[in-house]
Order: structure tokens, then sequence, then C-alpha cells
């Protein structure tokens, strides 16, 4: 018989500090984590109903919502800045902060200090971003693009550059503490190439985040020292250039894409084998992929910059726009080999982790589309690029960030999230989410550009149908925040390890202690092997212990009485 | 009920051996974390550097952005404040070698020298910052010239500081060679300040 080291965990839940503990400053990287998640999300929500502004602004072709033209610049202009920058960036800080000490079996993060400093940068910079509204909002979009944000936005312009400012630094410090805490604090017995996938991914993205985030530093403070300092770098009437910034911004921004979608690819190798009972397909394949994204990355900037790149340097950059396609599809390949013949539980987590597969891979067929220089100049600004990115971002990340919220939900708050209310939220979600963004490709197609208020009025049924699905998908929204509150209140109990995972988050008690581990747990040789013996015997130990997992039952009513397991992925 | 097997009840000596290994463990693994931030802080933070040079190179490849080679910063004094900087180097590092032997004596004094060599060549660049006003046809160059020297030499002046503090705390004698952690990571920051420069040292006085 295989001899199990790993913790079962409890079938008692602890109780989640108080809540006051989540407005102070503290170490405990479960407690940074939540707080991560909330502003993330809170940002989420103001970042959302600016969107909704933006579609109801172009429910109609003439400008009538919205004062002038100016304020609608404002207005995506902050809803990009904030959904970029304080909102998925962010988030992905929450999962790595909450979860990365758990994988591992550590106590915390490596740097403890530093982690609550790091996100404590972010509120301040939110409200320097968002205070711009009172002395003139930036409204250059979320790229900045001198002259528009040197010569013609507001003072609010230079909030936007300071607030980017502490969001980078905050990026940096957050990302050095995970790459420490995954290569230094790693237990005994678990190498880089037994470590769950999630925390691969994450070591990829602090890895770009650590080397890209400076170059935007760099940037912001020429941009600064133009605005307020007197210089003119990006003055063309004055020698300057204002292609440098272009070259400097996407320098950093294009990898910040892959900082944006490989944490979300790491949730998806963690969902998809756990929920399907299937040992990961191609580990090695997906952990390598995303360090070759992570590397490749950097060499692709210019591709943003086809229609005022010079001649010579469109095609190498369009080789390697498509080359970083073959690390995108092993991945996907390996998620489908890993279905492929699973026990597949149809929960909340495990559908937002299949929508993203499905919508990420549509945001990636146009990725290519958009990669071939002849087609990209047809669509330049146009919505076929809205669509591209929000079917990366959105159909990406923010289905990967749901799943993974839906997948750890019970681990965080020691209680079950309402499967019933999971599913009404994908459903309204992924039905939203494709007919407000899908459509935009047709409209782009048509010559619909990105940025403007005022538009041909044969693209108005175009609009009307993105605008009225858009509204779809900001309720859906609410849904989910529903779902929350409720589940904290009323969900079931979940017990330590209720989708009986081989990860060590799920070898302590839900919530976890201060501490994390009573005692240092021994990983698993393979954090997913499912079926071999060494897993079979802890799962049976653990129905022999807690009882058998019941099966999924989206009906049932919650509450402190329901203290059963409650356990949709059995095996 | 083999599976339980490393969770099994421990004897209170066992115990106590078992909290004296984790806490030497994690004294260790404080270290190793220790420095691996910062060399990770240090390859990250240079990268700042890193684009700026490459923001001189970009723009000085334009014909006609850099003054005649008569026109620009000599570049004699910047050689002699490298070669100082240089020095306070080695000798910061010599000092933190002193600490590790216990030699305290011996490095409150190296220290103390690079210290006042950092000092000497914070002043020779301040007045390189001074030495070029723009004209009609330079503007871009003399601006970005002072922002290069300008962000390292905030850099200096900061990291200088801490040197300057490192040296209290040791005249204290709050160092020796089971605690020097605090000197070994001044000398790094003091390394990324000379290496920083001699990015830009490259950038602005030999291309």
């Amino acid at each position: 018989m295989a001899t199990i080291s790993v913790p079962l965990g409890e079938r008692q839940t602890q109780s989640m500090p108080h809540w006051t503990e989540y407005f102070r400053w503290t170490v405990d990287h479960k407690i940074i984590g939540v707080q991560y998640g909330v502003t993330a999300f809170i940002f989420f929500l103001i970042g959302g109903a600016l969107a909704m502004l933006i579609r109801w602004e172009l429910l109609t072709p003439a400008l009538d919502t919205m004062a002038s033209g100016t304020a609608y610049n404002q207005l995506f202009t902050i809803h990009g800045t904030i959904m970029i920058f304080l909102f998925v960036i962010p988030m992905w800080g929450a999962f790595g902060n909450y979860l990365i000490p758990l994988q591992l079996g550590a106590g915390d993060m490596a740097f403890p200090w530093l982690n609550a400093f790091a996100f404590w940068l972010i509120p301040p910079a939110g409200i320097l971003v968002i205070m711009g509204y009172f002395v003139g909002q930036a409204e250059a979009g979320w790229t900045s693009y001198p002259p528009l944000s040197t010569l013609f936005s507001g003072d609010g312009q230079t909030l936007w550059a300071m607030g980017a400012h502490l969001l980078g630094i905050s990026s940096i410090l957050g990302s050095i503490n995970f790459l420490v805490t995954i290569l230094n604090m790693r237990p005994e017995g678990m190498s880089l190439w037994k470590m769950p996938l999630f925390c691969w991914a994450q070591m990829a993205t602090s890895t770009i985040a650590v080397m890209a985030t400076p170059f935007l530093a760099g940037a912001l403070t020429l941009l600064l020292l133009d605005r307020v300092g007197g210089t003119s770098f990006f003055d063309a009437t004055q020698g300057g250039d204002v292609l440098l910034w272009q070259n400097v911004f996407w320098f950093y921004s294009h990898p910040a894409v892959y900082i944006m979608i490989l944490p979300g690819m790491g949730v998806l190798s963690e969902v998809l084998s756990i929920h399907s009972r299937k040992p990961i397909f191609g580990y090695r394949m997906i952990g390598l992929s995303s360090m070759a994204i992570a590397i490749v990355g950097f060499f692709v900037w210019a591709h943003h910059m086809f229609t005022s790149l010079q001649p010579e340097l469109r095609i190498p950059f369009m080789i390697t726009t498509m080359i970083i396609a073959v690390p995108t599809g092993i991945k996907i390949f390996s998620w489908i080999g890993t279905l492929w013949g699973g026990k597949i539980r149809f929960t909340s987590a495990m559908l937002f982790s299949l929508g993203f597969l499905s919508m990420f891979v549509i945001g990636g067929i146009s990725g290519v589309m958009l990669a071939a220089i002849p087609f990209n100049y047809q669509v330049h600004d146009t919505y076929f690029v809205v669509s591209h990115f929000h079917f990366v971002l959105f159909g990406g990340s923010v289905f990967a960030i749901y799943s993974g919220l839906y997948h750890w939900f019970p681990k965080v708050t020691g209680r079950m999230m309402n499967e019933t209310a999971g599913r009404v939220h994908f459903v309204l979600t992924y039905l939203g989410f494709f007919f407000t963004f899908f459509p935009m490709h047709m409209a782009g197609m048509l010559g619909m550009p990105r940025r403007v208020a005022v538009y041909a009025p044969e693209l108005q049924t175009w609009n009307v149908i993105i605008s009225i699905f858009s509204f779809i998908l900001g309720i859906s929204t609410f849904v989910f925040v529903g779902n929350v509150i409720w589940s904290m209140a009323r969900g079931r109990r979940a017990g330590a390890n209720p989708w009986r995972a081989l990860t060590l988050e799920w070898a302590t008690t839900s919530p976890p202690p201060a501490w994390n581990f009573d005692e240092p747990p021994i990983p698993f040789e393979d954090p997913y092997g499912y079926g071999t013996e060494a897993a079979t015997a802890y799962l049976d130990a653990i129905d022999r212990t807690f009882g058998v997992p019941e099966p999924p039952r989206p009906n049932i009513t919650g509450g402190d009485k329901q203290d059963a397991l409650p356990s949709p992925a059995g095996d | 009920m083999q599976y339980m097997d490393n969770y099994r009840p421990r004897t209170i000596e066992e115990k106590k051996q078992q909290e004296r290994e984790r806490a030497e463990q994690e004294a260790q693994m404080r270290e190793r974390n220790n420095r691996m931030g910062l060399a990770l802080f240090q390859g990250s933070w240079i990268m700042a550097f890193v684009c700026l040079a490459l923001v001189y190179l970009v723009m000085g490849a334009v014909p006609g952005w850099r003054p005649a080679v008569g026109n620009r910063p000599d570049a004699l004094l910047p050689t002699i404040a490298t070669v100082i900087l240089l020095v306070s180097t080695f000798l910061a590092r010599s000092g933190w070698q002193a600490v590790t032997r216990d030699d305290i004596q011996r490095f409150l004094n190296l220290w103390m020298t690079a210290i006042v060599l950092g000092g000497v060549f914070f002043l020779i660049m301040l007045t390189q910052f001074a030495a070029i006003s723009p004209t009609e046809t330079d503007l871009q160059y003399v601006q970005l010239y002072r922002v290069l020297v300008g962000y390292h030499a905030l850099h200096t002046l900061i990291i200088g500081y801490m040197m300057v503090q490192v040296w209290r705390y040791g005249r204290e004698g709050r160092y020796h060679s089971g605690n020097h952690w605090i000197v070994e990571a001044e000398l790094k920051l003091w390394y990324f300040v000379t290496a920083a420069w001699l990015i830009f040292y490259v950038v602005l006085y030999l291309t």
C-alpha cells in the first residue's frame, strides 16, 4: 500500500478572520489575497459601469448621452485603465497571494511585509486615476499615446501617469515576492517539475512583470517630465519622437497581455484536471509553454504599430507574433487531452474553464489574423481589434478569474457557492459576452472605428445588438455578487477538500489557519496523479473519514445544518 | 494506518528537536530569500536604466540629433568619476569582507572611504549635469542627457545615504561575522549604482 503523507484535512471549518482585519495592514498572505481580490473586484464593477455607459452612448450613431466627444474619450480611457491596471492584474495578484504559499505547503510568502506594501500601493493608485475626473480626466486611451497624452489631456493625465507608476512598483514588488517564494520555499520533494501548474504560470507571469514593468517606469518618467518638467521628448514640433512612446510602452504592454492571461491558464490547468478527475495531459509542455510565451512575448511588441513601423521590420514582427501561437496551441491541445476520457463534472468552475477554452481560441485565431500585415492594415483601429482583445482579456482572463473564484471560494470562505446561481451566472455571462463581442468583428470589418462616439448610421443595427447583450453581460455580474453574498452567509460547509484534489492547498482546513499547516505537508509525486495508487489511497482515506462525496446537487438549500461534505467532484 | 505515519503524535523531546531544526531551516531560508529577492530587484530595476539607455540610442540614431563631437560634454571628468566609483565599489566590497572576518575597524575605515569617493563621484556628475545648456538644435539631446545623469544621481544619492546609515550602525557595533546581511545588501545596492552608471557611461560618452 502506498504511503500517504499529505494530511487529510478536517471536516470542521475554521472561521474567517474578523471583517475588520481586511481593512488593516496585515502580513498574512491570505488576508492580503482577499484584500487584492475585493479591491480588484470593486474596480471591476466601476470599470464595468463605465463600459455600460459606453454601450449606452453607442446605441445611437449620434452623440447624445455624453456631453462631448472629450467626455467619451475620458470614459473609454478610464474604462481601459481600470480594467487592465486595477482589475485584471491585481486580481491575479489576489490568486497568487492566496494560493502560492498554500500550494507550496509554506507558512507565508517569502517577504510578508513587502507583500502588504505592494497591496497598499494599489488603492491610492486607483484613487489617483479616478481623481483625474476633478481636474480634467485623462483622455488619451489606456495606451496614452502622445501627443494626445502630452498636449491634449488635462491634469488628470498626470495623475494617471503617477497612478500607473505606483501600480508598476506594486507589480514589481509583488512579482519578486512570488518568484522568491516559488523558487525557494517549495517543500522537500517538490521539484519544479512536481509543482502545481498554477505556480508555473505565476512564475512565468512574475518573470515578465519583473523584466518588463521597469520599461513602463522609464516611459512614464519621460511622459511625466514632458507634462510637468518642461521637456519635449514626445513633441515632434520640438524635435521629439511620438513613436518613441509607442515602442517603449508596447515593450511593456504586450508582455503585460501575458501577465493578464498566463495566470488564467494556470487556473485552467488546475480546474480542468481536478473537475475531470484526470492527470494533466502534457504537464511539462504546459509548464514550458508558459515560459516560452513569456520569452517570445518580449519580441512581438511592434505588431501594435504595423501601420507606422518601418517596412523592413514588419515581416519579422509578423513572424514572431505568429510564433507565439505555437506555445499557446500546445496548451490548448494539452487541456483538450486532459478532458478527453475524463469524468467531467460540469460545476460552475468547470463551465467557466470550458468557456475560457472556447472563447480564448476565438481570440487567439483573430490574433493570428491581426498578425498578418495585409489584414491588419484593413482593420487597424477598428472594432475588429476591440473584439480581439476582449476575446482574449474577457473571454480569457475574466472567464478564468470566475472559474478560479468558483473553484477556490470554498477554500477561502469554508463554504460552497450555490451551483444553480453559478450556472445562471455562466449562461448569462457566456451568451452576454459572445453576442457582445463577436458582432464587433463584423462591425469592425464594415469600418466601425474604435474610440468614436459618432458613427455611420448603417452600423447602428450591429451596435444595438452589441449594446443589448452587453447589458445582459453587466447584469450577469450581479448574479455572481448575489451568489457570493448568499453563499458566504448560507452556503453549505465545504470541508477541507470538497473537490477531492491532490494539491496542497486542499490539505488544510477551509479557511486555512493563520499558520496554514499544522505540520509541513509532504506533497504527492504528481499533483494531478488521479488514479495513481497514492492518490487513490489518499482519496479513499478522506472518504472513509468524512463520508462518500455527494453528487452535485445544484438545487440544494444551504445553511449551517448542511454539514455533510459537499463534493460535486468525487471519483 | 500506514498512510498517517508522518502524522503520528510526537514525544516532547522529538517536538523540541523538530522545533530547533525548523528554526534553523527558517533562518537559512530567510537568508536565501533575502539574497534572491535583492538579486531579482536589481535585475528588474536595472531595466529602467536599460530602457532610458535604449531611448537615448534610438533618438541618437537620427542624423544630426547629437551635437558635433566638439560640442558634446567632455569625457575626461566623467571618466575620472567612473574610475572613482569603481574604486569606491572595490573598497566597499573590501569593507564587507572585513566584517565577515570581524575586523570592524577596518570595515568602518574602508566603508567611509567608499562613501567619500561616492560623494566625489556624485559631485563631479553634478557639475556635468550643469555643464551643458540647450540650444535650438540640440534641445532633445541636452534634455535626455540631463534625464540620464539626473536619474542616476537620484539613485546614487538615496543608496549613498543608506551607506551612511550602515556606517553609523556599524559604528554602534551592530555588525559582525554572524550578522552582516545588511552590509552585504547595501554593498549589492552600490554594485547596482555602479552597473547602472557603466551602462550610462558607455551610452553617453563612448557611442
